[in-house]
């Protein structure tokens, strides 16, 4: 106790670092361990307790009965001794007690051993009560941890918002003047109703239902007052940087596109200029729309031909980006909810904040979400009070979305998150080097699916890559040769495998030797037909360098992807800088793809071990572990011997975030990358390098569709279950676009890139046009490389019919005209 | 003022950071947390933010409430377990122990009441 004295003072003069921090409380908290009797006593001690009463008791009665049966058998003796065999009634006695005799002993023996049975049934059956009623305890002993985590999360979490109310007004207002939004955001004003509108004319022409309900009849104030709303409803939910993040999100869009034409920025020259170089980077690297585009944006009078048609598309963009800021809940609320915003901007703000905030909390769940919905419906037909915020609602209504299991690659991600990269170091080398840890504490924490021990696994990852000392912050100090250099089982594979993936290997070993330290195994020899016991490790190590060494399927895939990667280099005789860029994203799309490939197809240790456990159970099983053929997920089986078979766990366990079910010819994208690097992305880096054109039908029909840039970020920030949703950026997956794609899925790209600005089917022909001339000329390259000369493609886009013919001469011209019954749908009928 | 209502709660509640450490470090449920709560608990516990810290540590006592429930139930599911494999054992030694010498007694008892029919049957 006396160490606690001064524990306060330490607490507060301790600079806040996460994990530092933590270990210094963890060690506080070490001094307080359990001493009374609030825990369940491991059972293995339970049972050795009972068994020993058990024991006991069963002796005790044993002895006594066989004390009993020896006392009756020495007087039996004793009379039968006694008896007096000189006479032949003497005679007659003594044979027949002697029977009696020797039946008793029988009797005595039989008894003897049916006592004994009934006494280790009567055990058997005491201990498997004893281990049922241990299950049932440790059971409501789980449960009750997680009721009281979720009441812990969801008290900090109601906590903090209590704490943010009182500074909500003035936060909020200081955010959107310091962000500029009130600035230049609302120069028009009308941008946001506009949205509404076309949202609700959409919904209303599906009703055919057109002129029932009035235009929105909102002006600047409404649109201000609507944004306060919601950037308070994000400030309230998930914090100020949250809010912050949101508020720049709309204002970069704005600032990007123009609020309508109208330029509203620093007006210094230089300030100016340097905002346009800036955004103009970023609107061709962002591949939004094209640099002409952005040129007429902000010197709009430089372009005077087509000056309305742009003012015109980039006001749908700057409508769309609303919806794109709040995570598609002003969509949500108009559509899904069908609120009507005339009830008023505030109501309509809040609610979209909240919706937008519930998305993030209810992390995917949509049950969870539609039952939210209808308590805000249910609050805003009562009028209001009080309003179901998210974290208030699900505190007594939904508990469960406070404490979700995690994935590893969201708990690493959580731990990076505290991680700046400093302003003294090479860039790329640090996030490299971040890449690099990541994926090694992601196969560190793949040695176990209990959470509970991941906080400790991570911390003696990090404390052997930077040290005792260690901290988030020093990351870029970290050496992950402290833990490859002892672990390098790459085998063949080792030259083409690259740091990010040898690190995920690396960490797959360190973390089975601190989750599995002296577990043993049976180890089967089937030529034999012996069992031994051997080290577990060994056994995860052999199957893990089996597979990168000696498995023909895996080596042969890698070896595919390896290949393909330096065709597509050799492809590229890079003469200037941009060219070496996208060399080396290409390089680094292909390391991608083989550290994705390795996630899935290597086994955890976790899943090996409870394999193993599993065969144990049976004594009938004993064989090796079952084996599989490995497939590769998303790619044609090339190479190698397909009968050449791994144990299970390598085909049917791939880690989290895999793909459950890889094809071998599938046409489904491999597996994502857990990180969507929207955070510190490069100016380049969603455009897909231009390839050449597709040498072989195994070049052309390599990684496919939906890791397209385009689908690859619309699909993962759809799926908000996935672990992709975490916050944390890893600058090297997020840059390695799809250099390959086939004709349908350069076309889906397209449309997912440009259908958010063009779906509401407002803009003119023209405007469309300007799009697509646009989208043709930075970034499609390869869709006009991959469209059949001659042959117009025609697209369905909302109302619109957009014609892509490609001329001899190799350019594409685009032709758009309005169809008389809108489609409400993007699904693009392809007509070639 | 805000200051003396915390310290009047804290005096009130007797919370300090050493109780609320000593049932964060006992609680299981404080293993389940999602990081992002665990660091605001960190920084809670480090600002000595009692406000949260009182209603964590009422959720964490009724959590060591809720233990203690279940280690007693277990405890004494294993004590009733175990009981009822003594009574049985005692049954199993009485059939196989006590029998016999009841039998014995019965038998000794009817072979007296065999020759004292004999004897009244002499007499009358």
């Amino acid at each position: 106790m006396k160490n606690l004295t001064c524990l306060p003072k330490f607490l507060f003069k301790t600079r806040f670092v996460f994990m530092g921090f933590e270990e210094q409380i963890n060690q506080a908290i070490e001094r307080y361990k359990p001493k009374d009797n609030t825990e369940l006593v491991d059972y293995t001690q339970v049972e050795a307790q009972a068994k020993n009463a058990i024991e006991q008791r069963k002796q005790q009665i044993i002895d006594s009965l066989n004390t009993a049966h020896e006392t009756a058998a020495t007087k039996e003796e004793s009379n039968l001794n006694a008896i007096n065999r000189d006479t032949p009634q003497g005679n007659a006695e003594y044979a027949k007690k002697k029977k009696e005799f020797d039946a008793n002993q029988k009797r005595r023996a039989d008894e003897l051993e049916q006592t004994e049975a009934a006494l280790n049934t009567a055990a058997t059956a005491a201990l498997n009560s004893l281990r049922q009623a241990y299950n049932d305890a440790e059971k409501k002993r789980k449960d009750a941890a997680d009721e009281f985590a979720k009441s812990i999360a969801s008290e900090v979490m109601n906590a903090q918002r209590s704490e943010r109310q009182k500074e909500v007004g003035n936060a909020v207002n200081n955010l959107m003047n310091s962000s500029g939004l009130d600035s230049s955001l609302f120069q028009d004003g009308l941008t946001l109703p506009r949205y509404i509108k076309n949202t609700r004319g959409q919904l209303e022409q599906a009703q055919n239902d057109a002129n029932d309900k009035p235009i929105t009849p909102w002006n600047k104030d409404s649109v201000r007052l609507a944004t306060y709303e919601m950037l308070k409803a994000i400030y309230m939910e998930q914090g100020p940087e949250a809010a912050k993040k949101k508020a720049n999100e709309l204002m970069q869009a704005t600032r990007e596109q123009g609020a309508n034409g109208k330029v509203d920025m620093d007006p210094s020259p230089e300030a100016n200029d340097n905002a346009i170089d800036n955004t103009m980077s970023d609107l061709i690297a962002g591949s939004h729309i094209n640099p002409q585009l952005a040129t007429a944006i902000f010197v709009n009078d430089t372009l005077a031909a087509t000056e309305t048609e742009e003012k015109e598309a980039h006001g749908m963009v700057n409508q769309a980006s609303w919806n794109k800021a709040f995570d598609g809940a002003v969509d949500h609320v108009l559509k899904d909810m069908q609120f009507d915003p005339n009830r008023g901007a505030e109501l309509f703000g809040m609610v979209v904040g909240n919706i937008s905030a519930a998305k993030e909390l209810f992390k995917g769940n949509n049950s969870v979400l539609k039952r939210y919905e209808a308590a805000v419906r249910n609050a805003v037909e009562r009028g209001l009070k009080p309003f179901p915020t998210p974290t208030a609602w699900a505190k007594d209504n939904a508990p469960e979305v406070f404490v979700t299991p995690d994935k590893p690659e969201a708990f690493v991600d959580k731990i990076l998150e505290a991680y700046t990269i400093p302003n003294d170091v090479n860039h790329e080398a640090a996030v490299a080097k971040r890449d690099q840890v990541r994926a090694m504490l992601i196969g560190v924490l793949s040695a176990t699916n209990d959470t509970t021990k991941w906080d400790s696994l991570a911390r003696e990852a990090l404390k052997t890559m930077i040290g005792e000392n260690w901290d988030v912050n020093k990351i870029n100090q970290a050496n992950p040769t402290e833990i490859m250099k002892d672990r390098e089982i790459y085998g063949q594979s080792a030259d083409k495998l690259d740091d990010t993936a040898k690190a995920y290997i690396s960490g797959l070993i360190f973390g089975a030797e601190q989750e599995f330290k002296d577990k043993k195994i049976p180890i089967i020899d089937a030529d034999k037909n012996q069992t031994s016991i051997g080290d577990f490790i060994e056994t995860y190590k052999s199957i893990v360098t089996d597979m990168l060494k000696t498995n023909q399927v895996i080596q042969s895939n890698i070896d595919a992807l390896y290949e393909e990667m330096l065709t597509q280099v050799a492809n590229n005789n890079p003469t200037s800088n941009q060219e070496k860029a996208e060399i080396a994203r290409i390089e680094s799309y292909y390391q991608q793809q083989i550290y994705d490939y390795l996630k899935h197809s290597l086994p955890t240790p976790q899943k090996v071990w409870e394999e193993y456990q599993q065969k144990n159970k049976s004594a009938s099983d004993a064989i090796p572990p079952p084996r599989q053929t490995v497939q590769t997920p998303g790619r044609k089986k090339k190479r190698g011997n397909s009968d050449v078979k791994v144990p299970s766990t390598l085909a049917t366990t791939p880690t989290a975030g895999a793909p459950s079910e890889p094809s071998a010819a599938s046409t489904t994208a491999p597996p994502a990358s857990e990180s969507k690097g929207a955070e510190t992305r490069t100016p380049a880096s969603t455009e897909p390098p231009a390839p050449a054109a597709p040498a072989t039908p195994q070049v052309a029909t390599a990684p496919t569709a939906a890791t397209a840039p385009g689908a690859a970020s619309d699909d993962s920030s759809n799926d908000s279950s996935s672990s992709n949703d975490t916050p944390t950026t890893s600058t090297k997956e997020a840059t390695r676009a799809n250099p390959i794609r086939p004709l349908q899925t350069l076309l889906d790209t397209a449309q997912k890139k440009l259908n958010p600005h063009l779906s509401s089917g407002e803009g003119s022909d023209a405007t469309y046009k300007i799009a697509w001339d646009a989208y043709l000329a930075k970034q499609g390259a390869a869709l006009r490389n991959e469209l059949p000369a001659g042959q117009p493609i025609t697209l369905d886009v909302s109302n619109k019919k957009v014609t892509l013919t490609k001329q001899d001469d190799g350019n594409v011209t685009v032709q758009v005209e309005t169809i008389p019954a809108p489609h409400t749908s993007s699904q693009q009928s392809n007509n070639s | 003022m805000a200051d003396q209502i915390m310290a009047n709660e804290q005096k009130n509640t007797g919370l300090t950071i050493e109780k609320f450490l000593e049932l964060y470090g006992r609680s299981n449920a404080a293993g389940l947390l999602p990081v992002e709560i665990k660091m605001s608990i960190d920084k809670a516990i480090a600002q000595q933010d009692m406000t949260i810290l009182n209603k964590l540590y009422q959720i964490l006592l009724r959590e060591q409430e809720t233990n203690k429930q279940i280690v007693s139930d277990f405890n004494e599911s294993r004590n009733k377990i175990m009981e009822r494999f003594m009574v049985t054992a005692t049954d199993l030694r009485k059939r196989y122990m006590e029998s016999p010498l009841k039998r014995q007694r019965a038998a000794a008892v009817e072979q007296e009441k065999a020759e004292a029919e004999k004897i009244l049957n002499k007499i009358q």
